[in-house]
């Protein structure tokens, strides 16, 4: 069985995002991460292949730097690593649908591909579908319960209000990862020394023969969001405090 | 937004919000702002393990370690907000004999302070902690009342209790420039409006270089990625009922804690990143930094090798932070020079461990004008303006893979080095010299024959050196020697006001006569050493005085803070126009005689005089006395003419078997002379009345620290300078070790080594008054170990000062 | 007129407040509602006094388009064309995400997720990057515009158009590639503290373990989850899977609602995210209250269960 799971390199949750000119910031001093959800994907790729046999092998789009990336995701017991590098910080999903398919069609196709539900930077939550589209496979997304056997996948996902479906699907298949699918695994020591012998292969896009600039989603702008500048603070005795709060929160803010 | 108040304090980590507290609680109350340019604790606080205990490598940061801890476990108590605290114990181990000395050093050094220390065996450790793996180690040191503590609760309840006391804190508050004016009141300009006021300190951690920089000071820190590893949680650990101590295996430059069910791993690696060396920016506030796993990962194998479960558990989360670092690790604290009401607190590379105690001395010291204990070891003004930024990236780069190592008392290391050196640098190394650097300056430490090992080994024993030097005193003894002392910190006094306020300033008289010389200490308020200096008198306003070279930046604002505003007094800084080579031993009058264009026989030249003469064509002021207790003469020259003199010296001493002498020997022999050393006898403990100074006092005049002379004279000293005979064959004492009388602990050695001309190893200690009398029998700990010691008379060598006087 | 699809979300056969949002989004322009699992009679007056020009009922030839998202999207696909729209919007819901990525990648169009505003004349967008901490602006080059909306980011504004009805089956089939085994219906008791749209946490001010009930009571009110601070971890009160912050989970909830918490850095780093951000706290100096959007100084205490009671 092969497996292929798709990881995002991005900025670590607690970075602080510096804008650099209209639509940049500056990546040279933060911490990178392997999206959060992708994990999901990467451990039940590994526990997969654990079970059944076969590889596990990473897939990323993003800056030559992303590579890090994979080095954490083959400490999870990936087997191996393709890396499209790009130079742009923000490439269109649609790029990077297609730049997963070329490299996996030049890789060889597997019969489970892994993404995360979705990434926690450009946040676009498309390219699982869009990769499923190009390669006509099946898709499900948020998936947190998953069976594989004799050829067929039952995910389990959420589809809204708490409820749950149960949905089946032939393989070859994308499935969309997010928590509760799994616990992923804490790399140890000796698993992160042998990532680092693991293969890495990199090419560009253009190895690829796809166009960087050819977008149709372009990133005009890129603006901090300020922080909160201090509480209003709600006075009275204890009941009119909860009772102001209360109309605040059902009518002035409405998330009540 | 206050726009007055007392004290300013700049930075809301741990050490910031501590000062401000301590300065609230001891009586400053709400005249106390903080300021803070995020949230407190988003500098490197927030990274921080928590790890907190006594060890330290030396005797006052040990003092500052004890109050953090006695502090800590007090304030949930005062302030209902808990920090955390753990109480752990903490075990340091040693693999090598080497490490067993160092440990052997901190064991003897604690005991001076009467804590709860003791040494075990790897069986004992292994019994301790579960997880290690005990094969290599010969044993280590245990102290129970180590823990840890959580740095954000920590600082969080120390800004309750500062809250509570009526500290001001603005977050999110962001100071833009400070400057002083002409009342000497110092403004604090933020975006938030202005604050005027008394004092200022600088906590600003990661940003203390930018904050020193708007005050016009270049301040040694830089910030680096320090490390720690959280593991997923470890079954055995949940299933303690105790918790495991704190591990730190040096020899690995490891240390390891229990963290919940899991366990923190913190390395000090060999390729330490510098982090933002040119300034960290203003908006970083609590973010991590990509660990660098390549360069860390033989220090995780380390820890893997002692502590197996370490490969079989998996890595929960790897932080990596920012903290910052001084050429020698220590932080930079105390007054900032050389200005006046300005205060240094940065630096910190341990902060969570000092945060209390340094915040409760700072407050006092900045309250009452004098540290409560000597905190020279932190102390800013440590560092001259050699410590530059260039000088402190490469010393950094070197400092911080080796925080673990062992710090030997006579290792001087490569980096960064020279800066400055003397004009005849060339010529010393030519002569085989094995330098050491004081103060940025390059200086002989002993000079091996030529073809033998130019290198010293480092070891808490006597060294391969031991030969060399007491070659060099038996030299000095029976021929002569040149001493590079160009490094002395020179300064000139002068103006109608001169005498008159030197006078002010030291317990002793000034000179009435041209050309006379006197020792003269300078007090703190209290009475207790600042420093000690040797007064010339070139004419009625004019002043030649000359300090040690590593306290010249506090000597120096220390005079500067004292200096009469109404310009009755000039003070300038000769020390870079100036150099000094000391010509010494009996053959010295010899040589200056061939050279000397004047008179410098016995009847001209007396002891104890300062003459200006011509010694080839160079004119120079010459004292005659040195810090050796032979016949001698001290000669500062233009700098510029040093190599000129050095050769017209050298050649005239040709006939004389004359050699150049290194630091090493003269040590040596000022122990023998019974000479006090700054900062060793001579420190903010100790007043002159309990060493044999006390002849300097001149208490029918007024002078800083009278009063406290008084009241000591009234109430008898506590404590008194005796000279120490030890029988060691090996390992001379240093300082800091325990004198015993029995079982009794009854004083604290403050230096010590060994007199090649008298063929002993002396200490000299401060021990109490009745064990002061010649013969008493004592026993003095070295490295652990109680060597018998007689108190003897004081000097050993040459009491009646006949070489000197001949 | 540039013409837009909506694709109408509703509850108990009543449209979502959400998706009225979604039509005001598309203020100016034709709007055509697409219903898709309710009768749209029942919903005229609502989408009509919304600005919808026109409601249609959307089927397809090959089966329920409800009960398959590929089936909806083809169906959606085929509406796009027959009503030549220049750009069709839902909700960013679990589902609305899910089925306009899927209609993306059949389309091939390009498509915004989770928009907080939208320009359809200049085809841009507004949306967050960076879990919250900047805003992008997004310039999309295409004959259609696909878009998923926030909810709750735009308010909704009447604008009373015609609201025709009309069906329209579109000749399509599902491509068989799922198939649903099972619909569970939510378990109202549990909710993930990650994916809950309001989070009480209790910090170190809460002194017991047992009295996280206190919390439980008070979320069950309103269908939120219970969260704790590392304080209230490393002090044994609640397990570390309930850990908000740094070490523990990050979150972002419309209403995050914080009692006894001290608020450090590093439970921000957290739940900054979240929308509306209360703070309940004994201490008036509390950091917490610097940052959050409303505060009460109060004991917990008694706070919390006069708020249980009163929700």
């Amino acid at each position: 069985m092969k497996i292929c799971v798709c990881v995002k390199h991005v900025p670590d949750t607690a970075a602080t995002i510096r804008i650099e000119g209209d639509a940049g910031f500056k990546d040279s001093e933060i911490k990178f991460v392997a999206s959060p959800y992708d994990e999901y994907g990467i451990e039940e790729a590994v526990k997969l292949v654990e079970k059944n046999g076969g590889e596990v092998v990473i897939v990323t789009v993003g800056k030559p730097g992303a590579d890090a990336t994979i080095r954490s995701a083959l400490a999870m017991g990936a087997e191996r690593g393709i890396l499209v590098t790009t130079d742009s910080q923000f490439l269109d999903a649609t790029l990077t649908a297609k730049a997963l398919k070329a490299a996996m069609e030049k890789d060889g196709m597997p019969d489970i591909i892994f993404t995360g539900k979705g990434s926690v930077d450009t946040e676009t939550f498309q390219t699982q579908y869009r990769l499923a589209g190009y390669l006509g496979m099946p898709v499900v997304n948020d998936v947190s319960k998953l069976t594989v056997d004799g050829g067929k996948a039952v995910a389990e996902l959420e589809v809204g209000g708490g409820d749950k479906q149960v949905i089946e699907m032939n393989l070859p298949c994308v499935i969309g990862a997010t928590k509760g699918l799994n616990e992923p695994r804490y790399p140890k020591f000796p698993d992160i020394m042998k990532a680092k012998k693991k293969k890495i292969e990199q090419m560009t896009l253009a190895d690829l023969g796809i166009d960087g600039a050819a977008g149709a989603v372009i990133l005009e702008k890129l603006e901090p969001v300020p922080e909160r500048s201090g509480a209003k603070m709600i006075e009275g005795s204890v009941e009119d405090q909860v009772t102001e709060l209360i109309r605040i929160l059902k009518e002035d803010e409405k998330v009540l | 937004m206050k726009t007055n108040a007392r004290a300013v304090v700049i930075g809301g980590g741990a050490i910031g919000v501590s000062v401000a507290y301590h300065l609230a609680k001891y009586g400053w109350k709400d005249d106390v702002v903080l300021l803070e340019k995020h949230e407190l604790t988003s500098g490197s606080t927030w990274m921080a393990a928590g790890n907190v205990s006594f060890f330290h490598g030396n005797y006052y940061g040990t003092q500052v370690n004890k109050k953090s801890i006695e502090i800590y476990k007090e304030l949930e108590k005062e302030t209902g907000q808990p920090v955390g605290w753990h109480t752990t114990g903490s075990i340091r181990t040693a693999d090598n004999p080497g490490r067993m000395d160092e440990l052997g050093y901190a064991y003897s050094m604690n005991r001076c302070l009467g804590l709860d220390v003791s040494y075990i065996t790897p069986e004992e450790i292994g019994k301790m902690h579960p997880f290690i793996q005990t094969e290599g180690l010969l044993g280590g040191l245990y102290w129970p009342d180590d823990g840890d503590v959580d740095p954000n609760s920590l600082t969080q309840a120390m800004a309750k209790g500062a809250r509570k006391l009526g500290v001001e804190f603005n977050l999110h508050t962001m100071v833009s420039g400070i400057y002083q004016k002409s009342s000497g009141e110092w403004v604090v300009e933020t975006d938030k409006g202005d604050i005027t006021c008394e004092k200022v300190v600088n906590a600003a951690g990661l940003w203390a270089p930018e904050v020193a920089r708007m005050v016009g000071l270049e301040i040694p820190s830089i910030s680096i990625a320090h490390t720690h590893i959280l593991y997923e949680s470890i079954q055995e650990i949940a299933d303690r009922d105790t918790y495991l101590p704190l591990m730190r295996d040096p020899d690995k430059s490891i240390y390891l804690r229990q963290e919940m069910d899991s366990l923190i791993l913190g390395l000090y690696e060999a390729n330490g990143q510098q982090w933002y060396k040119n300034g960290v920016p203003w908006d970083y506030a609590q973010e991590e930094i990509n660990p660098d796993l390549d360069n860390i990962s033989d220090c995780i194998e380390g820890g893997i090798e002692r502590f197996p479960i370490l490969g079989e558990t998996g890595f929960k989360h790897i932080t990596a932070g920012p903290i910052t670092y001084t050429p020698n690790a220590e932080p930079l604290v105390g007054p900032a020079a050389p200005l006046k009401n300005f205060y240094n607190a940065c630096g910190y590379s341990f902060g969570i461990t000092q945060a209390g105690g340094i915040g409760h001395y700072l407050a006092g010291w900045m309250m009452n004008g004098e540290p409560e204990i000597d905190l020279w070891p932190m102390d800013s003004r440590r560092y001259g303006s050699y410590a530059n930024w260039a000088y402190n990236t490469e010393k950094i780069a070197d400092t911080y893979p080796r925080l673990y190592s062992i710090i030997y008392p006579n290792e001087f290391r490569d980096a960064a080095r020279p800066n400055r050196t003397s004009p005849i640098y060339e010529y010393q190394k030519q002569a085989n010299a094995v330098f050491g650097d004081y103060y940025g300056w390059e200086c002989p430490n002993y000079f091996p024959p030529k073809g033998e090992d130019g290198y010293e080994d480092p070891t808490w024993r006597r060294s391969n050196a031991f030969k060399h030097v007491g070659a060099e005193c038996k030299h000095v003894m029976e021929k002569v020697g040149i001493i590079d002392l160009t490094r002395f910190a020179k300064t000139k006094i002068s103006g109608p006001g001169a005498k008159a306020w030197l006078n002010h300033m030291t317990c002793q008289k000034v000179p009435e006569k041209d050309g006379r010389i006197a020792l003269s200490p300078m007090l703190d308020h209290k009475g207790n050493f600042k420093t000690d200096m040797t007064v010339s008198r070139v004419n009625e306003n004019e002043f030649f005085c000359v300090t040690a070279s590593v306290g010249k930046k506090h000597d120096q604002h220390w005079m500067l803070e004292n200096l009469p505003e109404d310009g009755s007094v000039c003070m300038e800084d000769i020390t870079y126009q100036m150099g000094c080579l000391v010509l010494v031993g009996p053959n010295s009058r010899d040589v200056l005689a061939k050279v000397a264009y004047d008179d410098v026989s016995n009847d001209v030249f007396k002891f104890g005089t300062s003459r200006e003469i011509y010694v080839g064509r160079t004119k120079c002021r010459v004292n005659r006395m040195n810090y050796v207790g032979e016949l001698g003469f001290e000669i500062f020259h233009p700098i510029a003419h040093q190599i000129t003199l050095y050769q017209d010296l050298m050649n005239a001493g040709a006939e004389f078997d004359i050699r150049l002498i290194g630091m090493y020997a003269m040590d040596s022999m000022r122990l023998e002379k019974g000479y006090l050393a700054w900062k060793s006898e001579m420190n903010v403990h100790h007043t002159p009345l309990e060493t044999n100074v006390a002849w300097t006092v001149k208490m029918d005049k007024e002078f800083i620290g009278k009063k406290g002379l008084e009241k000591q004279k009234a109430e008898g000293i506590a404590q008194k300078l005796v000279c120490m005979v030890v029988d060691v064959k090996d390992s001379d004492p240093f300082g800091y070790n325990p004198i015993f009388a029995g079982d009794e602990r009854i004083g604290m050695t403050s230096s010590g080594g060994y007199g090649h001309r008298v063929e002993k190893s002396i200490a000299f200690g401060y021990v109490k008054p009745e064990f002061a009398k010649e013969g008493t029998q004592l026993e003095v700990e070295i490295l652990g170990r109680k060597r018998s010691a007689t108190v003897s008379a004081m000097p050993l060598y040459d009491p009646k000062n006949e070489k000197m006087k001949s | 007129m540039a013409r837009t699809g909506i694709l109408i979300e509703t509850e108990n056969n009543a449209v979502k407040d959400t998706s009225l949002g979604v039509m005001t989004a598309a203020k100016g322009q034709e709007i055509i509602a697409l219903v898709t699992d309710a009768d749209p009679a029942g919903l005229k007056d609502k989408l009509a006094e919304f600005g919808a020009a026109k409601i249609v009922k959307l089927a397809a030839s090959g089966g329920d388009i409800t009960a398959s998202p590929d089936l909806m999207a083809e169906a959606l696909a085929a509406a796009v064309k027959e009503f030549d729209l220049t750009a069709l919007l839902g909700t960013a819901s679990v589902a609305g995400k899910d089925l306009f990525a899927r209609l993306a990648a059949l389309m091939d169009l390009p498509l915004v997720s989770d928009c907080v505003a939208l320009d359809l004349g200049a085809k841009t967008a507004r949306k967050s990057h960076f879990s919250g901490k900047t805003f992008a602006t997004l310039k999309v080059d295409a004959t259609v515009l696909l878009a998923t909306v926030r909810p709750n980011a735009i308010e909704a504004e009447p604008a009373p158009a015609a609201g025709e009805i009309a069906d329209f089956t579109a000749d399509v089939t599902d491509p068989g590639k799922l198939v649903i085994k099972e619909v569970k219906k939510g378990d109202a008791g549990k909710i993930d503290l990650t994916e809950a749209p309001i989070i009480i946490t209790g910090g170190r001010a809460i002194k017991a373990a047992e009295n996280y009930k206190m919390l439980d009571d008070c979320a069950a009110k309103v269908g939120a989850a219970v969260g704790a601070s590392r304080a209230a971890v490393d002090a044994g009160y609640a397990p570390h899977s309930m850990q908000v912050g740094q070490t523990g989970k990050t979150v972002s909830p419309k209403l995050y609602i914080a009692c006894g918490v001290s608020g450090a850095v590093q439970h921000f780093a957290g739940m900054k995210t979240s929308k509306v951000i209360v703070a309940i706290n004994e201490d008036k100096d509390a950091p917490i209250f610097a940052k959050c959007d409303y505060g009460i100084v109060g004991d917990i205490f008694e706070v919390v269960p006069v708020l249980t009671e009163k929700l």
